[in-house]
């Protein structure tokens, strides 16, 4: 993308989309909080399980390569107009 | 408007928004209490550090409201190029939308309970409630988005639900907003407010512009045997009033009233509170309405006023702040207020034993007490 489309007033739908990510973020934590809270008042799991549990090995390739494509997805935004060769969309996470 | 900063355990269960509605307003009070404490203190700190500033701290303080526009003119110049101050002021203002944004939709998914909440209890009432469907609304208060609230006090009929169990306990609760400072509740200031009274008990106390409850539940802590009787021109506001007062076990008198013109016998109370109702009414409706206090309060009578500080008072950075509420959450007349002298006004109507101080570092609550000869 060569042009710029958007002008330095966008700043402000920009921060007004980053505050609102910020709020439904938090609620998405609380939600994971809430649900910890419900499985362990109900005997699913145990208090401070989830603290201590050590992912499998099998099960920590799967973690890394979710957290690599939600690094890549928001981290690659910013320039996200520029890398869009097919080659670069090929090797992009859906 | 009455809201609460904490809700009664007894009442959780039929106040509970759901997880998402609950959660989307922590995060916003969330915000908002970092934003007014943190961001807003390096804000404050770099508008000092400005060289600009000096000049600014220096001049003589203005007496008039031409003056203070010129000042503050001066002090914004500073400010806005803080990205501090722009940044903290942005996040003010999206916090204010949002809050409705927000709490509207969250007190809509449970309409039926709140419906339920805000109908009176069965039963003989302790206090009383009296609308006049043909009271005239003065033009200042017409179509005003009073604090950036969509349709104004009485554009959304569960507003009450929305104030005093979404906003009040979820955001309010961390102060950070208008002349409250992070980290003060206003309900802990009411009752401070209250206690300015001079004397320890009282007969008969009477709040024009109540807006709700709260300052009459706060006027009952501290004088458990005065008759209370308040009013307001809104009629939601004044609805949801009786109804909480009435859920508190609290005899109150509604009645749906200008300020100005009470319609209450000549010297028939011994009090008159008001708070934070002076910023919004014009000037000329403020003076009428304290001859209108004066009229109705007996000889001996005591006045108490809590309203946002005069930027004579307080710090320039801290009066760009308040001024900010004028232009930036609907507040028309918020600017007039901190340049009047409302102590002046007092004396000028015929009150005596005049005083004016605050019961905070920066300024808020501002108190403006006086006695009728």
């Amino acid at each position: 993308m060569t042009d710029s489309y958007l002008a330095a007033a966008d700043v402000e739908a920009l921060a007004r989309m980053l505050n609102a990510l910020l709020v439904e973020h938090w609620i998405l934590y609380d939600r994971v909080a809430v649900l910890e809270e419900l499985l362990a008042q109900r005997g699913a799991i145990e208090v401070g399980s989830l603290e201590t549990y050590r992912p499998s090995a099998d099960f920590s390739v799967r973690l890394e390569a979710l957290r690599n494509t939600v690094f890549a997805n928001v981290l690659g935004a910013a320039d996200g107009g520029e890398r869009r060769s097919v080659d670069e969309l090929r090797r992009r996470q859906p | 408007m009455t809201f609460l900063t904490s809700i009664d355990d007894a009442a959780i269960d039929d106040t509970a928004l759901s997880q998402r509605g609950r959660s989307g307003l922590e995060a916003l009070g969330a915000l908002q209490a970092y934003s007014s404490s943190q961001i807003r203190d390096l804000a404050r700190k770099s508008f000092m550090a400005d060289s600009d500033y000096c000049g600014l701290a220096r001049d003589e303080v203005p007496t008039d409201i031409a003056g203070w526009r010129r000042r503050l003119q001066r002090s914004r110049k500073i400010a806005e190029r803080l990205l501090p101050y722009r940044f903290e002021r942005f996040n003010q203002r999206y916090v204010a939308e949002e809050v409705f944004n927000r709490a509207i939709p969250a007190v809509e998914e449970y309409r039926e309970k709140f419906e339920r909440f805000f109908r009176l209890p069965d039963g003989p009432t302790l206090g009383s409630l009296e609308l006049d469907p043909a009271i005239k609304f003065p033009s200042y208060y017409d179509r005003v988005e009073w604090h950036l609230e969509p349709g104004g006090w009485d554009g959304y009929d569960l507003y009450g639900a929305v104030l005093a169990f979404a906003i009040g306990p979820h955001v309010f609760r961390h102060g950070g907003y208008a002349a409250v400072e992070a980290g003060d509740d206003i309900l802990q200031h009411r009752l401070e407010a209250v206690r300015q009274f001079r004397k320890s008990s009282y007969r008969r106390i009477y709040e024009p512009g109540c807006g709700g409850f709260s300052t009459m539940a706060a006027v009952h802590r501290v004088f458990p045997d005065a008759e209370l009787a308040a009013s307001d021109l809104s009629p939601l506001l004044l609805r949801v009033g009786h109804i909480m007062a009435e859920r508190s076990g609290v005899a109150v008198h509604f009645r749906q009233r200008d300020a100005r013109d009470t319609r209450e016998p000549d010297a028939s109370v011994d009090g008159v509170m008001m708070f934070a109702l002076m910023h919004e009414m014009p000037t000329t409706v403020v003076r009428d309405s304290f001859r209108e206090a004066f009229r109705i309060l007996e000889p001996g009578g005591d006045i108490v006023i809590s309203d946002p500080p005069p930027f004579r008072e307080v710090s320039p950075f801290q009066a760009l702040i308040l001024d900010w509420e004028t232009r930036h959450r609907d507040e028309p007349f918020f600017t007039n207020a901190c340049v009047a002298d409302w102590g002046a006004e007092l004396k000028t109507v015929g009150f005596c034993d005049v005083e004016a101080y605050n019961l905070r570092e920066r300024g808020y609550p501002w108190i403006t007490r006086a006695r009728k000869p």
